[in-house]
């Protein structure tokens, strides 16, 4: 069966027919047949056979090339279906009369007219994934490229390195655009709102395209109606059984060596079997008009690699057909594509090609109600797997033996990811990190100003503030395509109470305190990059900042506080507590504010926990935490149906002696540790932090609502001030959503644990509210998501318990790694103290 | 029973407007198309009653397939290195003949209305008149000029090609069956084809129906006659890929109707195996021993469609289950031949004789059911045909063989 290496040559017969080669080394010989840019057939030799001698050599040859020829020379003869005879009352309308062509030099006519230069109308869009080797390869065929295209995009989706970004750094020509969501279909979402071409051409970062592609591309869509364009893909090499398999046991990507034209026909014909418009051609070489993605939409973001697996491609050829337009492939647009090597890795796409392609048939169906589709995906499918079973067993045909369970799973688990994702968008509507909302600030008192708007966001969410001062949200919607929301818009939703006369600003005006302001990171330097360039617009007299690094991976968090000259402290002990105690040692200030990475403060941050402070009484103070952005869906949930960060627009005073027990032990409706301060001397008198828990510990988090819980315990009087405000960069992910839930049940479990041991509240009131309250709002809010009634999707209600669940074990696991901890310690985790 | 006849005609493929008349009377079509003259495909298609629409673009799609053929060789002859032109060889037809004095005149008839090519010579034309009962033949071609005439008297087919090697004076030796009428571009053909393969051993052409008036002939076209399709074929070496059974299925080859071999090859191997072919009770099986040889003797088989014959087949129903017959035992007299005579093929041929079998039983069953035009009858006659000719119906023929040597010298 399958034989490797396999040799691939490539001869071009305008230079005459030459001899096949004899390479014993090689177990066969496919030779690809060119007439200079037209490809025009493919063979096969096994080497077993003998070398071939010349007479058979162009008889293979000859019979090989001769339909390709026939449909490129006599396309009137051979593409039509009409009738190439008369009878005596009706002479044939496609006469026979013109002589064949004698010459294969008339094959010249076929070729795409060489045009240098640059083209005018094509942007090419490379989507690539952590694999900047393969990039490289693909990008220098590209330069080679003649013309070349408008643009040449490149889109890093979800990398993992920054190796693609520092690859294309150094290119002329190529534009870098990073999509930080995986997902295929995302990333060419990106691509195409980035291009600006008329056509955009899309290939894969483990090709190799032909010089003349993009003269191929643009010559394809010379006929108007032709909405895509895709090409024959060529195996660039078969050197691994796994390549092998691919390319025949599949068919590869090839579609063949004649041109065709699917519309109407072609769409209509074979609806009623589940239209094939897997033929149309390949993902790794197709180019799209741009108006075809205003009419039909953009890539489903539920398909493609990272998502269901595939199929992203011709679900959206099946949008265009549907919709009326015309595919072309054309073999002259040719790309040489490296397979994948691994037999495990041709298992694993096998897998998520049919679960791309079940995917897409459901989706195909519920879009247009095509009932072919369904009728494919549960009779048709089933049945060839059923005979494939069965062939397999009494001939044993063994590569799709390792295949072919991959397959029926593949098959299975597309159906199950679609009805999971059934409901999820299929694109938004730019592309591009598919915004959401808008979120800005908006300040009443001063003179009217648009909002700009970036592209694509359907609602805008605008902070309304009166002089730094936060009156509250306002949410409007967007009209598509509008670039700024003009001030008079804004003006006319704001209530009226705001917009009257400020509220005198309290007689502790003027009181600043000098802050030291203690940053905890870990291993996210993009982010705390970010935070200290918010930190350089705090406008406060009296101030110093610490970046505390806890248990860094490496030293980049060091060269970017290096960069902003900032007081850099390591903290080798992993846990958040471990290095917000450090910052209090560190501190020198007598008001110590702790803040997170994920976060960009206002300017009137500090100025604002100092008026906080201005009451000598108080000894903590919280803040505002606002959404940075609400780019992604997950951030959108977080925000609007968990309540976000923020704790009103109200500043409070929390006392012991005015709180119920219940309140004191829900913390967390007082205040978050991305934004909170207190002064020093109240840890010399509750202790420090506790450093069993909060994130890099088996608690997972709940160091701050311990703190605030031990700060209320001991009477001391605890401030909410709204006017300290900053912005926290949700989870974008769903997956970080997630993550998120579980952390908060188990954490929250934990704090309780911890709060039955030291006391602080009764024990009755602690256990009344675990069950009744906790307990209850973590069953009921799983009840209404199996029922449907709920506005966060199960699995995350579900995370939410499970982490839950998984405190108890969580607690013991904490106090005893954070007994190891102090154990080990001096000797362990000792540090230098600055560097 | 009604009679079937099908409409034999020729559609020129590069007459600007073909136009396809069905004639009356007919239950169905047989187009030759030809371009320029030389035949490119053959379409066989029944006509439902009260005319069918489906004909015109059934026979476009032939006509496509025609062109396609047409193209391919266009495309062979362009790769091929433009050498200087080679010198043709001499040529020697040879028509064996037994009593058919009819038929042998329509067959001289063809070869005399023959297209010369520039360049060559006319060919030896040999008549080897086999056992003559009377002198019919002998009058009929002292009458055509340029004909030799040979007899011998001993009967069988082998015995007289046999002779015709002996005979003969040119270096190639194309074989006719009385029966055949050539093409008018055969003997053009033939030499392209020999010059274009200079180390082929043989050359064999197709056969297509000199007439279908009668049920029997259409039966017999219908299922697929002498025809091995329009692709050029060129055979060499002992393996071809995809067909376990080669070279034991020597079908594939040709017909021993249309066959032209190098002299130089016959004598090599010994000319023709006198046993098989001798009429009856074992009237088969020579030329796919011969062919069977050639291949196994490294020479390679270049089967060319373009060198055309038009072959009459039976007439009778009962004429052409005998000739079933006779191929069952002429194909397992030659399979008993080679297993004997070729160890390092008994694999090969034991997989063969399980495979024809099956395929016989198959093919009954699918006769039964009506999946298949040949009656039940005839495929009977070739199983049964076969079942005496492997059950030693080849030693009784190198028997019968060896008395008629003894009677005659």
């Amino acid at each position: 069966m399958s034989r490797v290496p396999v040799r691939i040559l490539h001869v071009d017969l305008a230079n005459g027919l030459p001899d096949l080669p004899w390479d014993p080394t090689a177990a066969a010989t496919w030779v690809i047949l060119w007439w200079r840019t037209l490809p025009l057939a493919r063979l096969e030799f096994a080497s077993q056979q003998p070398p071939l001698d010349g007479d058979l050599w162009r008889i293979g040859v000859s019979r090989a090339i001769a339909p390709a020829v026939a449909g490129w020379l006599m396309p009137e003869l051979f593409r039509s279906g009409e009738s190439l005879l008369g009878i005596r009352e009706m002479p044939p309308r496609v006469g026979l009369g013109r002589p064949i062509p004698t010459s294969l030099e008339v094959l010249s006519s076929a070729l795409i007219p060489d045009s240098g230069g640059s083209s005018t109308a094509v942007s090419l869009v490379i989507c690539t994934r952590d694999r900047p080797d393969d990039l490289a390869r693909c990008l220098d065929s590209v330069h080679q490229l003649v013309p070349r295209p408008l643009e040449t995009i490149v889109v890093d989706n979800a990398p993992a390195t920054s190796a693609t970004r520092e690859l294309v750094a150094g290119m002329v020509n190529v534009r870098y655009i990073p999509e930080p969501r995986p997902g295929l279909s995302r990333a060419r979402n990106a691509g195409v709102c980035a291009a600006r071409g008329d056509i955009v051409a899309f290939t894969d970062d483990d090709v190799r395209v032909t010089p003349n592609w993009i003269a191929a591309v643009e010559h394809g869509f010379r006929e108007p109606t032709v909405s895509v364009v895709t090409g024959l893909v060529l195996p660039a090499e078969l050197e691994t059984e796994s390549q092998l398999i691919f390319e025949q046991g599949f068919g590869g990507f090839g579609q063949g060596f004649h041109r065709q034209l699917y519309g109407n026909g072609f769409f209509w014909h074979t609806r009623a079997y589940g239209v094939p418009v897997w033929r149309i051609g390949a993902g790794a070489s197709m180019a799209i008009r741009r108006s075809a993605f205003e009419r039909v939409g953009l890539f489903d973001e539920r398909l493609g690699a990272g998502a269901a697996g595939c199929s992203e491609d011709s679900e959206l050829w099946y949008r265009v057909l549907a919709e009326g337009g015309q595919c072309c492939y054309d073999p002259r647009v040719v790309v040489h594509h490296y397979h994948r090597r691994e037999i495990r890795g041709l298992q694993r796409q096998m897998y998520l090609y049919l679960r791309g392609h079940a995917a897409a048939l459901l989706i195909q169906f519920s879009q247009y109600h095509h009932w072919g589709n369904l009728r494919r995906l549960v009779y048709d499918i089933p049945s060839h797997h059923a005979k494939l079973v069965i062939k397999g067993i009494l001939r044993r045909t063994k590569h799709r033996k390792y295949l072919l369970g991959s397959e029926i799973r593949g098959t299975v688990a597309g159906v199950f990811y679609f009805f999971q994702r059934r409901k999820d968008p299929a694109y938004s509507p730019t592309g591009q990190s598919a915004p959401m909302a808008k979120v800005a600030s908006f300040e009443v008192d001063e003179p009217a100003a648009d909002v700009p708007i970036g592209r694509g966001y359907q609602e805008l969410w605008l902070l309304a503030r009166q002089r730094g001062i936060p009156l509250g949200w306002i949410q409007m919607p967007i009209p598509p395509g509008s670039p700024v929301i003009p001030a008079t818009a804004v003006r006319a939703r704001l209530p009226r109470q705001w917009t009257s006369d400020p509220e005198p600003v309290g007689n502790h005006g003027g009181a600043t305190p000098p802050i030291s302001v203690v940053v905890c990171t870990r291993d996210r330097p993009e982010l705390l990059r970010r935070f200290l360039e918010s930190a350089r617009c705090l406008r406060y007299p009296n101030w110093e900042l610490i970046v505390v690094d806890n248990a860094p991976a490496d030293n980049a968090a060091a060269e970017v506080a290096a960069q902003f000259e900032v007081r850099y402290v390591k903290e080798a002990r992993p846990g958040l507590d471990w290095a917000r105690n450090r910052g209090i040692h560190e501190a020198v200030h007598g008001i110590v504010a702790f803040t997170d990475d994920d976060v960009q403060v206002d300017t009137g941050w500090l100025t604002a926990l100092g008026l906080g402070f201005a009451d000598p009484s108080v000894m903590a103070v919280t803040g505002l935490v606002a959404p940075l952005e609400l780019d992604t869906l997950p951030q959108m949930l977080f925000e609007r149906v968990c309540g976000g960060m923020g704790k009103g627009m109200q500043s409070r005073l929390y006392q012991r002696d005015r709180l119920r027990p219940t309140d004191l032990i829900q913390t967390q409706a007082i205040g978050v540790g991305a934004n909170m301060a207190f002064r020093r001397t109240v840890f010399e008198r509750i202790g420090d932090f506790d450093t069993a828990l909060d994130v890099g510990t088996p608690a997972g988090g709940g160091g701050d609502l311990d703190i605030f819980h031990r700060v209320l315990a001991a009477g001391f009087v605890l401030r909410y001030e709204p006017r300290a405000l900053v912005w926290h960069r949700h989870r974008r992910e769903m997956s970080e959503l997630r993550q998120l839930f579980y952390n908060d049940g188990r954490s929250f479990a934990v704090y309780l644990g911890k709060l039955w041991r030291t006391r602080t509240v009764s024990r009755l009131a602690l256990a009344g509210y675990t069950v009744w309250r906790w307990g209850r709002w973590l069953v009921g809010r799983i009840v209404l998501g199996l029922l449907g009634r709920h506005r966060l999707p199960l699995p995350l209600l579900l995370a939410g318990l499970w982490g839950a669940l998984s405190g108890p074990g969580a607690y013991r696991a904490t106090y005893r790694n954070d007994e190891r901890i102090r154990g080990a310690g001096r000797g362990q985790f000792t540090s230098p103290a600055v560097e | 029973m009604p009679m079937t006849r099908y409409a034999l005609m020729d559609l020129e493929l590069q007459d600007p407007t073909p136009v396809l008349e069905v004639p009356l009377g007919y239950q169905g079509l047989a187009v030759v198309f030809r371009r320029g003259g030389r035949v490119v495909g053959f379409e066989l298609e029944a006509l439902l009653p009260g005319g069918s629409p489906e004909i015109r673009s059934r026979a476009s799609q032939a006509a496509r397939r025609g062109l396609l053929t047409a193209l391919q060789e266009d495309i062979r002859r362009e790769l091929a290195p433009q050498s200087a032109r080679p010198a043709n060889p001499s040529v020697t037809v040879v028509i064996c003949t037994h009593n058919q004095t009819e038929r042998l005149a329509r067959c001289l008839a063809s070869l005399e209305r023959m297209e010369q090519p520039a360049g060559a010579g006319r060919p030896e034309i040999l008549v080897v008149d086999n056992a003559p009962p009377n002198d019919a033949t002998e009058c009929l071609v002292r009458l055509s000029a340029g004909v030799r005439y040979v007899q011998e008297l001993r009967q069988g087919l082998d015995f007289a090609r046999n002779r015709a090697i002996a005979e003969a004076t040119g270096e190639i030796l194309a074989f006719l069956d009385d029966d055949v009428v050539a093409d008018r571009f055969w003997y053009q053909a033939l030499l392209e084809a020999i010059n274009q393969a200079p180390g082929a051993g043989a050359v064999t052409g197709s056969l297509l129906p000199f007439e279908l008036e009668t049920t029997a002939q259409v039966l017999f076209e219908r299922r697929g006659g002498f025809r091995r399709g329009f692709e050029y074929r060129c055979y060499a070496g002992q393996d071809l890929p995809g067909n376990p059974l080669y070279p034991c299925g020597a079908g594939i080859f040709g017909t021993g109707g249309n066959m032209a071999f190098r002299r130089s090859v016959l004598q090599e191997l010994g000319g023709f195996d006198e046993a098989l072919d001798t009429g009856r009770p074992l009237a088969g099986g020579g030329d796919l021993d011969m062919f069977y040889r050639v291949i196994r003797a490294g020479h390679p088989l270049v089967y060319d469609p373009s060198v055309v014959g038009f072959h009459q087949h039976r007439r009778t129903r009962a004429q052409l289950r005998r000739q079933y017959w006779t191929w069952g035992t002429g194909f397992m007299a030659y399979a008993r031949k080679s297993y004997l005579a070729d160890p390092p093929m008994r694999s090969r041929w034991r997989r063969m004789v399980i495979w024809w079998f099956k395929d016989q039983v198959r093919s009954l069953l699918h006769s039964v059911i009506g999946r298949n035009p040949t009656p039940p009858g005839m495929v009977l006659a070739e199983l049964a045909g076969g079942v005496i000719g492997i059950a030693g119906e080849y030693e009784r023929s190198l028997r019968r063989v060896q008395r008629i040597r003894e009677a005659v010298s």
